[in-house]
């Protein structure tokens, strides 16, 4: 899986589980096919969507990755941004 | 019997001895968490903006380590997840919401307000943050 520095530029899968069957997602949908910007790196967390249903989970990175707030809801002030915890898996390079 | 029409004070001991007959946990260890629980509240979370303010070393550790930060004005932290803190500025004000369930640092600010899990609330303020704090 690739690894982001801070400032990269990403997309977040515009994937759904969901319509596949049970699971826990961390992931909102209104991000999915959304590109954003690495912020920060929180380090490696127990991927939530195994703990959920008491699987083996791999530690996966967790990110801050910021959206353009108006390119997201075509609503909302120029400039302001959503800021969101992601995990590794769901991101692709833009 | 219903559940929800239990007495909640009787409910609480019958599953409490429960736990301690089964060896999972101790009376003791219940009320200790009990008792933190009750001591959270948003008091703890303004004493550490407050020394923030006054003190730029507690400032930049809070900012770096925010569970570090609690934990230095006894704040027990222990089993929480890790603490995040963002700072507001004269040109950027932060909205926390948890639009998936109900993250909440309760382990400082005790329970969450009835409307941070409100529906309405995770749904407005994600898409019109300035709408609803104003």
């Amino acid at each position: 899986m690739a690894d982001y520095a801070v400032g990269a530029v990403v997309r977040v899968k515009d994937d759904w589980p969901e319509t596949r069957g049970p699971v826990h997602l961390r992931t909102p949908h209104y991000l999915r096919g959304m590109e954003g910007r690495v912020v920060r790196r929180f380090g490696a967390f127990a991927n939530p969507e195994d703990l959920a249903f008491a699987r083996p989970a791999a530690q996966r990175t967790l990110y801050h990755i910021a959206f353009d707030q108006p390119s997201v809801w075509q609503e909302g002030r120029a400039g302001d941004e959503l800021l969101v915890e992601l995990y590794e898996h769901w991101l692709e390079p833009a | 019997m219903n559940i929800l029409e239990t007495d909640g004070e009787r409910l609480l001991v019958a599953v409490r001895d429960l736990l301690a007959a089964k060896g999972l946990v101790s009376n003791a260890e219940i009320a200790e968490r009990i008792a933190i629980t009750d001591a959270a509240n948003p008091g703890q979370g303004a004493r550490m903006v407050a020394k923030a303010w006054t003190d730029p070393a507690y400032r930049a550790l809070m900012l770096e380590d925010g569970t570090k930060a609690a934990e230095q004005l006894g704040i027990p932290m222990r089993g929480a997840p890790p603490l995040g803190v963002l700072e507001n500025t004269q040109a950027i004000h932060h909205l926390v919401v948890c639009t998936l369930c109900s993250c909440y640092p309760r382990a400082v600010l005790g329970y969450p307000p009835f409307w941070f899990k409100s529906a309405a609330y995770r749904a407005r303020a994600v898409r019109d943050p300035r709408g609803t704090l104003t």
